[in-house]
């Protein structure tokens, strides 16, 4: 029922009804989160992110030997980052295998955080991120960099800072936080962008459509508030972490007696 | 970390919560305090440690990991790979001959060589090696308690000056001289010697700019096969070389009271992997109380807690 109502607007082109966004947020408001640190066993760090109907699991291997040799950089580490659609993770099943858009998207990815990785501790090696989509409602890249960020940091990687990462878009003329699906696609604009939220400094920042030089400053102020919020959720999950080990506590006296 | 679906809103304001009773559980079960990447640790950039990097004159946290915030301020990281420094001792595996090296996997992005030169004049240490892989064991037991406690007699470098090297060294060297012209190792030969699969005990003696590693074998340097002892028995550990220091515990605490209450010889190498040597049964739990250890390497109090968990077994020999 909701979804023919949703439908129903859509075709009416209203995104915005009531001062309420379609799934009922309000301008500056982001879809629920939901972090899990160390989900594999077998990657050295790993991540499960979900941000509202976006499913994402980040892995990292590494620092490892670095193959083909010839990619080898003898000053520092190379980042390999590979972003990846499940073909079951939109409406129409997606043909597996790299795109010209998944491509893109691994790219400017790896560039969001080569400034953070202290990468010149490890000459020649490689460090491997692979990010899988496993279900996608508009901002899978922003959800993918949230969750490699912790995977990164799992995985004992020395950075200088977690990278956070958020979208802001227009939609029926209005700046609006974390675009989803049905707003992206009959939005205006949809502007993904990451930074550390400590310091405001932007390492990802793409625009699709038209945002006047007001609307873009906005839309900035809005993905700095919220980069600060997913940065301190992602600080709570990497803490969690190692706050829980009751359970190993009692497990040594049953094993006691 | 599970959080429920609520605002972003609130779901800060809870996350707060959680800190603050995240704080009052760290303070009841003695944990401690983790820093993650990016954190404020001081403005003292004097006390900047491992694990930490000075920006504006500011100390952040460049590692995730435990807080040590005594003297200098260090992150310890709970994981991440090993990378080799001069004076390390490590246990490697075999994984190519390639003429005059040995390459070694030494558990880390980088992979040591050894110069078959480190064996001429050797050769009837290594001839007697291969007669007697048997009897090597018993040596591998003495070095393996040797190094360990060595390694825990203070920093890193006090760890390879007294690690037994000295002598082992001297013999080496003077075995190269004599070798040079007696006994080069022909290719074919390289095997005799070590073969693909056999692990050794060495120590790094160089490593440059490139992260090319050089090894230079330690006194009793074999010590098995493959994941197990082969002939002679023992067993082949692997954690992370972060958690050496808790499997060593302070001042040598936690390792000597495995080796006295499981009656094992137990050789702890800088790259996180272990060589265990005792009966079955023995080996068991060693590699059960290590796991447990590793599992609760972020936890204080663990020397006490391991203590209790072997307290049963102390009669069990």
């Amino acid at each position: 029922m909701n979804e023919e109502r949703e439908k129903e607007e859509v075709e009416k082109r209203e995104l915005i009804k009531d001062g309420k966004r379609l799934d009922g947020r309000g301008f500056e408001e982001l879809r629920p989160i939901k972090i899990e640190v160390g989900v594999l066993k077998r990657a050295d760090g790993s991540c499960y992110f979900e941000l509202g109907e976006n499913k994402v699991i980040a892995a990292v291997y590494g620092p490892k030997e670095m193959h083909p040799r010839h990619a080898q950089d003898a000053k520092m580490a190379v980042v390999k980052f590979r972003y990846n659609m499940a073909p079951f993770s939109v409406d129409d099943r997606k043909r597996p295998g790299p795109d010209r858009r998944s491509v893109e998207v691994s790219k400017v990815s790896r560039e969001a955080f080569e400034p953070v990785i202290m990468r010149e501790f490890y000459p020649k090696a490689a460090i491997e991120v692979y990010v899988e989509i496993l279900q996608s409602d508009a901002g899978t890249r922003t959800a993918g960099i949230n969750a490699a960020s912790v995977a990164l940091a799992d995985a004992g990687i020395p950075m200088k800072d977690l990278v956070s990462s958020v979208a802001v878009g227009k939609i029926d003329g209005q700046v609006v936080l974390d675009l989803n699906g049905t707003e992206d696609n009959h939005g205006e604009a949809d502007m993904p962008i990451a930074m550390v939220a400590r310091t405001n400094t932007i390492t990802l920042l793409q625009m699709d459509g038209h945002l006047t030089a007001e609307e873009f400053g906005r839309g900035l102020k809005l993905a700095m508030g919220a980069c600060r919020q997913i940065y301190e959720l992602q600080r709570a999950a990497l803490i969690e972490r190692f706050s829980s080990s009751s359970n190993s506590g009692s497990k040594s006296e049953k094993r006691g007696e | 970390m599970r959080l429920d679906e609520f605002s972003a809103k609130e779901k800060v304001e809870r996350n707060y919560e959680r800190l603050i009773y995240c704080c009052a559980i760290n303070f009841y079960s003695q944990m401690y305090k983790i820093a993650v990447p990016g954190d404020l640790l001081s403005e003292e950039t004097g006390r900047a440690g491992e694990g930490t990097y000075v920006e504006d004159g500011k100390v952040y946290a460049s590692r995730y990991g435990v807080l040590n915030e005594k003297g200098e301020i260090k992150v310890m990281p709970l994981s991440g790979k090993y990378v080799p420094t001069q004076g390390d001792v490590v246990i490697g595996k075999v994984v190519e001959i390639s003429f005059p090296y040995w390459i070694v996997d030494i558990a880390s992005p980088y992979e040591a060589r050894l110069h078959s030169s480190e064996f001429a004049g050797a050769g009837r240490g290594a001839g007697s090696n291969a007669r007697g892989r048997g009897g090597r064991e018993g040596g591998a037991r003495g070095s393996g308690m040797r190094v360990s406690a060595a390694r825990v007699s203070g920093t890193r470098e006090s760890a390879a000056r007294v690690s037994g090297t000295r002598e082992s060294a001297a013999r080496v060297s003077a075995a190269r001289g004599r070798g040079a012209r007696e006994e080069r190792i022909e290719f074919g030969d390289m095997k005799k010697y070590l073969d693909l699969d056999d692990l050794i005990v060495a120590k790094v003696a160089k490593v440059d700019a490139l992260m090319r590693v050089d090894l230079a074998l330690e006194e009793d340097f074999k010590i098995g096969r493959g994941s197990g002892g082969g002939s002679g028995g023992g067993r082949l550990l692997e954690i992370s070389h972060t958690k050496v220091p808790r499997v060593i515990g302070r001042s040598g605490s936690m390792v000597r009271m495995l080796k006295e209450k499981c009656n094992c010889s137990i050789f702890i190498a800088e790259n996180g992997r272990i060589w265990i040597k005792g009966s079955e049964e023995n080996m068991n739990l060693v590699s059960e109380v290590i796991s447990k250890i590793v599992s609760e390497a972020h936890t204080a109090g663990l020397t006490d807690r391991i203590a209790d968990f072997l307290e049963p077994f102390r009669g069990n020999k």
